[in-house]
């Protein structure tokens, strides 16, 4: 697995519809790009879904990450910074009540896992 | 006669070298040492100028030599270990003469029993070695004792702390000794003692107990000279170590066909070391200078888990050092480098295989430049299991004794304890949004059970006759008595319960005061 310490990389814009900011920033576990390059967050991505047979779907994956609490989803046209911010926040969430899961080793935030998966359903 | 000679050589000389003496010597005493090494020679400096004749029975001489370093060859079984001779030295002075100097003190935790780790629960607290523990700085030649985290950062600014709820995660903190030579450090203060007779060359190799077999009456010592000699004592202190202790009491089995002590087959088992592995990596979101955590010589600090997250996740006591990535991938695994039965080789071999890394240009590295990515490097206790253990091979040693056959075995919950600590660090470095941190391969599958070629230990030979009240579970009450002998003490890491997180040599010296001043209390009396 590659790790390199170049910088937050730029996700391809494959299977992008309607809204590439918010796919992006779906697909795009920011922090953890800081770390790892694109192989790397793929094979967590491939990991995490043979973790997590449940999660395997790209829908069931998005359906989980755009959950709030309750029965609230975050919208399809919330702006750019809006999802930064609602991703973010799940993550550290996550952190907080210990909602955190090993992958390929990786101490990850379950939020950032699942991003890792959604963008392995990305075609090389 | 021969007592009356000793005595008139004792005039001039309080160091008696035993090859010299008349074959079948008698030498008696108030008190009598067997060892001295950081254990043996920290009682007997607590003993000069007493109105007490304290004899000190050292089985090497002054310096190296293989002869005698050979009496401690053994044999290892299971889990891959270091040889068991090159794994202590054998001289006035013991293992510090080749010790790094790592101090700190064990955990309150660390002597309460914890339901979920089996066996543990020492009969004294940690309350109880406090004042031993400060005692035993000077002997060590230690900074203040302080241990206290903001203490250090109102010493040195630099040393700031990774920013983790230290609820959770806290940074224990080391000195370092210069590292104090026992054998260099002590050896005038201990041939000029008035009272205190060293005898080097001195090998014990047979207790014997009075008939009532309630308490001893002599120890047997042997030379390469072919010399024996006998000496009584009001009472014994064995302070060998943490493998010839155990071995001792076990091979002294004339009058008891298991052993002194042993009437309930405990000697020898219970042996702990401290597992020492490399286990993840950090991952930092901006490249940091880690001054508290660097190995400069300094004070620094490991990071460890708090007592009630230790129970939460029901795991043993252990610590992660931090070194930076590109550093620590050069260095040679220490069970890889430290192979050869003679010490001073392996020392040159560790080395050697970490001659690519300058250790003074990376010492000064560590606190000057910048890294991103750190090794994490695990110390962590064994549970104490009655098959960890040293038993008596069959092959014996120039002297006559059974050589130690050390038996290592490493159990499920070192391992899940080690995956915990480093998911407890991980959650924690992800909540302070500062980087991640991933796990090793082995312990990346929750349900493997092997260990990678890398395990090793930190050469700490703990437990084989452990302190337990009952004595069914252990060798020694909490005055670190052998049960079943009124008069036979036993000094060092073989009486530790339990092993804690950190390397043993501070509480082996503050234990030792404490057993010291027990017995002073029985002389006054």
């Amino acid at each position: 697995m590659g790790i390199f310490s170049a910088g937050a990389m730029i996700l391809p814009m494959l299977n992008c519809r309607s809204n590439d900011q918010y796919n992006v920033l779906l697909h795009q576990p920011t922090f953890l790009s800081l770390i790892c390059d694109e192989n790397a967050l793929r094979e967590i991505g491939l990991a995490y879904r043979k973790l997590k047979p449940d999660e395997e779907k790209k829908n069931r994956l998005v359906s989980i990450l755009t959950a709030e609490s309750g029965d609230k989803k975050l919208s399809s046209k919330a702006s750019y910074n809006d999802v930064e911010l609602f991703i973010n926040n799940k993550i550290q969430a996550d952190f907080e009540k210990n909602e955190t899961v090993t992958v390929k080793g990786w101490v990850l935030s379950l939020t950032e896992a699942r991003q890792c998966a959604l963008f392995s359903h990305i075609p090389l | 006669m021969h007592y009356f000679l000793i005595s008139l050589y004792k005039i001039f000389y309080m160091h008696i070298d035993a090859r010299t003496l008349i074959n079948g010597s008698l030498i008696e005493g108030d008190i009598c040492i067997v060892g001295a090494g950081a254990s043996g020679i920290s009682i007997a400096l607590e003993w000069i100028n007493s109105p007490y004749k304290v004899i000190l029975l050292e089985g090497g001489g002054f310096s190296y030599e293989d002869e005698t370093q050979e009496l401690f060859r053994g044999k290892a079984t299971g889990q891959p270990y270091y040889p068991l001779k090159s794994s202590r030295l054998h001289y006035f002075g013991g293992t510090t003469g080749h010790w790094g100097g790592m101090c700190s003190t064990m955990d309150e935790i660390d002597f309460q029993k914890r339901e979920w780790v089996e066996n543990s629960g020492w009969p004294i607290q940690r309350s109880d070695l406090d004042p031993y523990y400060k005692r035993a700085h000077p002997i060590l030649e230690l900074g203040p004792y302080e241990y206290n985290l903001e203490y250090w950062l109102k010493q040195d600014e630099t040393l700031a702390p990774l920013p983790l709820d230290k609820n959770v995660v806290y940074s224990k903190m080391w000195q370092f000794s210069p590292p104090t030579r026992f054998g260099k450090t002590y050896k005038d203060v201990i041939v000029n003692a008035p009272n205190l007779t060293l005898y080097t060359y001195a090998n014990v190799v047979d207790i014997k107990a009075f008939e009532h077999l309630k308490s001893v009456q002599e120890v047997t010592v042997k030379n390469h000279a072919g010399k024996t000699h006998t000496v009584r004592a009001k009472y014994f202190i064995l302070a060998c170590n943490g493998i010839q202790n155990p071995r001792l009491l076990l091979a002294s089995n004339t009058q008891f066909p298991a052993g002194i002590g042993n009437e309930h087959d405990v000697v020898g088992r219970y042996f702990m070391e401290h597992l020492e592995i490399k286990s993840a990596e950090l991952w930092l979101k901006d490249s940091k200078k880690m001054n508290l955590y660097a190995w400069t010589g300094k004070p620094r600090a490991e990071l460890a888990i708090t007592h009630a997250i230790q129970e939460k996740y029901r795991m043993l006591n252990g610590t992660a050092s931090l070194m930076p990535l590109n550093i620590a991938n050069k260095l040679k695994p220490a069970i890889e480098t430290w192979s050869n039965q003679d010490p001073r080789a392996s020392e040159e071999q560790l080395h050697s295989a970490n001659d690519e890394v300058d250790k003074k240009k990376w010492l000064l590295k560590l606190t000057t430049e910048f890294y991103k990515s750190y090794e994490l490097f695990t110390r962590i206790e064994q549970f104490p299991n009655p098959d960890c253990r040293i038993t008596l091979d069959t092959e014996r040693d120039a002297l006559g004794v059974p050589r130690a056959k050390l038996h290592w075995q490493l159990g499920e919950l070192e391992k899940t304890s080690i995956r915990s600590l480093y998911q407890i660090i991980g959650q924690q470095v992800g909540l302070a949004g500062i980087g991640r941190v991933r796990l090793m391969e082995y312990l990346q599958d929750e349900t493997g059970k092997s260990w990678p070629a890398f395990t090793g230990g930190g050469w700490h030979h703990m437990g084989a006759t452990r302190m337990h009240e009952d004595p069914k579970k252990g060798v020694v009450d909490s005055n670190c008595r052998v049960h079943s002998m009124q008069n036979l003490f036993i000094a060092g890491d073989s009486c530790f319960t339990t092993g804690g997180a950190v390397n043993p040599t501070l509480s082996i010296v503050a234990l030792s005061l404490r057993l010291s001043d027990h017995l002073k209390e029985i002389m006054k009396s």
